[in-house]
């Protein structure tokens, strides 16, 4: 059997004297969808750093594709809230930074995110600087980026959070589109309970520190979702679910 | 009560003696400010110095203030502004002044003879001719503008057939240094600092022996206007500042303590505001004799500089100096 | 921004200078002002142009120093900068002593310096640069401190390669405050250049005209060469400023310049939709040139 694309092992994280991660595990398997929601602190953050090998966990393991990644950078792709544009470089630009950074940007580079940001909605905009997009196109621009690393695992922390409620709905279908044609596993976090519904396979729920994978809510509603499959109630009966799961009797 | 109304009373009773006091002080002296020719302290200030200290020009009805220009140009210009009154400065700074019509006029000679020239180390006399290709330190004032093209010419060389090094400090460490070749200077100045900062006897050879003018180099001055409206004040400011320099002979250690204790910045311990005392003191007098200026004196002095390029035209002399105030 | 707009803009400046001078004309001649006190403006350009033929040596021997001493400062303080962000032990070190060395008066290590290195060019060249240096190091330090850490990090998951991060990533954040610093120095630098010729010189320029100029009460050529050396730090300044907007394109445009485009635009001329940023629906433009709105499906 094939192991599975992403695997956290017992993932424990001390910051001094803080314990901000108990024994964090999960397994992801290739092309799936999973949002993880938890209360502020229940060390999200910190479990992305680990999984993207910036952070060194105190102890635990972290795999992709069966093959040990700890502690090593560049396995994944990685998004926060923060777009992180980088001012002085083009849409374009900005979409081939991994390339740029690690072996530099060639011209075939460059024409993959003209195409990229012509498919996806920045037509026109591909030699734009950032100030001069919205914060869904900068947005746009920064989930493109980080496809272009052409890594299989996307990491998204919250990438909507900073987004107006109509254009965060926007982009959520336009990510699911994304996700659909590129088929890549992404690790979703957000504090948005509609959102984790609406976009995942599974819904991960992390326990307050020290965090850990305290339970799991597998999303069944079918794709392709619709805007009329946040009202359905199927989605009001998970989402009662989860918020029982986060805040009520049931709370970690 | 009895006491608070008697406090008020007793202060305006006693404001009231002040104001007189003070206004029967006005009538008597007359507030006079005396700008000097260089705004750094040197010995030559040491007349004004003490014909305060001793109370000669309290006596001639002066109340002075000794105010040193900002930079080595404005004298002329706070004689003219009002700023000052009367005052000390190089004689070319009256011929520049008066070519630009400025309301000042020299008053009396300080020194009596041109003590300016070339100065330079070793054992070799100095020779004009010799000159081209050297170094030589100069400072970007008038007298220096107009007086070492007349030297150099007399050899037959221009300024640009030496590299001139302009300080606006003394140019005595360079020429010690050996970073010049030779350096301008006057003897009472200069030529005593290359002795007590040196330890040695310099070269010199003097402007008047090479063709130059023998002109003196100082003057006392004063504001034509202000002079016209005060001349016995004048009289009396000159006539005071003798008794100060004629003290200052009699007493010089004296006149160096006290020149030291008003400017400690320019004080040394090598003994050079002394010897620069001694060194003027043979320039103060002529014959026995103080101030007198003659025509000859400033007709000689401008045709030279008109002949060297260095001042348009040379005006009458009345326009430059009267003798009228000498006392 | 229509060409009426950009013409009244650029000449908002000139005629405010212009206003200096005839306000300065108005008040010589309302308050009589004496001439040897403050010349009018029409006898200091007169006494410029008398003196043309030696002001012009003299001009560019002060603009010579001014250029050099500026770029050697910028190099320095630039090369100091980056070392010091680097290696935090050069920092503790060298950065103390940088502070210290600008309480001391520049009168005070002028005259040293024309001992160390003579009467030429290289004391007033060392004078500027040293003006100039400091405001550089101090911003491009901090420039390189504020890299958003964020972005750092990114950089590291992207597994990017160090020097490729410097370059990319922390010098360009540079730019900006350098071209502050820069500003700064071209107004100051001209002072420099002046009082090194005012210490001691061989070769004249117009610290030294003024100098002479002022012994002998020529107070419209003292005028005259002031005016002069506001034009040097006045260009200097309009000329950094024109280096920024080059350098800095994404803080005047909202597109990269064509001959920075590596590739030119895909498919056929296409036709820039209005860039209008509040826009946030997507707009789709077809072969044809026409124009979809809505959301992509």
């Amino acid at each position: 059997m094939t192991p599975a694309k992403l695997v956290a092992e017992r993932i424990i994280h001390r910051f001094g004297d803080t314990l901000a991660l108990q024994d964090a595990s999960l397994e992801i398997p290739a092309g799936e969808f999973v949002s993880i929601v938890g209360p502020s602190g229940s060390g999200k953050s910190t479990l992305f750093n680990v999984l993207s090998g910036l952070l060194e966990p105190t102890s635990g393991r972290v795999l992709i594709d069966g093959t040990e990644v700890t502690g090593e950078t560049g396995h994944v792709g990685y998004m926060l809230q923060k777009d992180l544009l980088v001012p002085w470089r083009t849409v374009v630009g900005n979409v081939v930074l991994g390339a740029a950074l690690t072996r530099g940007a060639t011209d075939r580079d460059e024409a993959e995110a003209r195409e990229l940001a012509e498919r996806y909605g920045l037509a026109g905009f591909q030699d734009h600087y950032p100030h001069a997009l919205s914060g869904g196109m900068r947005q746009r621009v920064a989930l493109m980026r980080t496809l272009a690393v052409h890594t299989d695992v996307l990491l998204l922390d919250e990438p909507f959070g900073a987004l107006d409620s109509q254009t965060r709905l926007e982009m959520q279908q336009w990510l699911l589109e994304v996700w659909d044609e590129l088929d890549r596993t992404v690790l979703f976090v957000t504090h948005d309970v509609d959102e984790a519904i609406f976009l995942a396979d599974r819904v991960l729920v992390m326990s307050p520190r020290p965090g850990r994978i305290a339970a799991e809510v597998d999303v069944s509603i079918p794709r392709p979702r619709r805007l009329e499959a946040l009202t359905s109630p199927a989605f009001t009966a998970l989402k009662r679910r989860l918020l029982d799961l986060l805040y009520g009797q049931g709370a970690a | 009560m009895r006491l608070d109304r008697r406090v008020p009373v007793l202060m305006l009773a006693a404001g009231l003696a002040t104001l007189a006091a003070a206004c029967g002080e006005d009538a008597e002296t007359t507030a006079v400010t005396i700008v000097t020719e260089w705004s750094y302290p040197d010995p030559l200030w040491i007349p004004f110095l003490v014909a305060d200290d001793q109370g000669y020009y309290a006596d001639a009805g002066l109340d002075v203030t000794i105010q040193a220009p900002p930079d080595n140009s404005t004298t002329m210009k706070m004689l003219a502004t009002g700023d000052a009154q009367v005052g000390l400065s190089a004689i070319t700074d009256v011929v520049f002044a008066r070519a630009e019509d400025l309301p000042v006029v020299s008053v009396g000679n300080m020194t009596t003879r041109n003590n300016w020239g070339l100065f330079a180390l070793g054992d070799e006399p100095i020779d004009v001719g010799a000159l081209a290709g050297k170094t030589v330190g100069i400072y970007d004032d008038s007298w220096t503008a107009a007086m070492l093209p007349l030297m150099l010419g007399s050899a037959g060389l221009t300024l640009d057939d030496v590299q001139t090094v302009s300080a606006t400090a003394s140019v005595i460490p360079l020429l010690l240094e050996g970073e010049v070749d030779v350096a301008t200077e006057v003897t009472n100045l200069g030529g005593v600092e290359i002795v007590t900062s040196g330890g040695v006897e310099p070269q010199v050879l003097l402007a008047p022996e090479v063709g130059a003018p023998d002109t003196p180099v100082w003057v006392y001055v004063a504001s034509s206007e202000w002079a016209a409206d005060n001349g016995d004040l004048v009289t009396a400011w000159l006539e005071a500042t003798r008794r100060g320099s004629e003290w200052a002979i009699d007493h010089p250690e004296d006149a160096v303590a006290l020149f030291e204790e008003t400017y400690p910045e320019a004080a040394t311990d090598n003994g050079y505001n002394l010897a620069a005392w001694m060194a003027t003191v043979e320039l103060l007098t002529k014959d026995g004799e103080w101030f007198t200026q003659t025509d000859d004196q400033w007709t000689g002095f401008t045709q030279a500089l008109v002949d060297a390029g260095q001042l348009d035209e040379a005006l009458e002399p009345s326009e430059y100096y009267t003798n009228d105030y000498l006392p | 921004m229509s060409g009426w707009r950009r013409a009244a803009r650029l000449a908002t400046p000139v005629f405010a200078v212009v206003g200096v001078f005839v306000l300065w004309d108005l008040t010589v001649r309302v308050f009589d002002v004496k001439p040897y006190l403050v010349p009018s403006p029409a006898s200091t350009f007169q006494a410029i142009a008398d003196d043309w033929e030696i002001l012009r040596p003299y001009t560019w021997t002060t603009v010579t120093e001014t250029v050099l001493g500026f770029v050697l400062g910028a190099v320095v303080g630039f090369v100091l900068a980056v070392l010091m962000s680097r290696w935090s032990l050069v920092q503790r070190v060298v950065y103390p002593l940088l502070v210290g060395s600008q309480a001391i008066p520049i009168v005070a290590i002028g005259f040293p310096l024309v001992i160390l290195l003579g009467y030429g060019l290289r004391p007033k060249v060392s004078i500027v640069a040293f003006i100039v240096f400091f405001p550089v190091v101090v911003n491009v330090l901090d420039g390189l401190a504020n890299v958003d850490r964020d972005l750092l990090n990114l950089a590291k998951v992207m597994s990017g390669r160090p020097w490729r991060v410097f370059l990319l990533i922390e010098l360009p954040a540079t730019v900006t405050p350098l071209f502050s610093a820069l500003k700064l120095g071209a107004t100051y630098a001209v002072t420099g250049a002046v009082l090194g010729e005012w210490i001691a010189t061989t070769t004249r320029g117009l610290g030294n005209y003024l100098l002479v100029q002022n012994s002998r009460l020529n107070t419209d050529a003292v005028y005259g060469a002031v005016l002069l050396l506001t034009a040097i730090g006045v260009s200097g300044f309009l000329l950094v400023l024109g280096l920024e907007r080059l350098a800095t394109p994404w803080r005047s445009r909202s597109t990269a310049r064509r001959w920075r485009r590596r590739t030119p635009p895909a498919g056929a001329d296409v036709t820039e939709p209005s860039a209008d940023p509040a826009m946030s629906a997507t707009v789709a433009v077809s072969e044809d040139g026409s124009r979809t709105e809505g959301d992509r499906s």
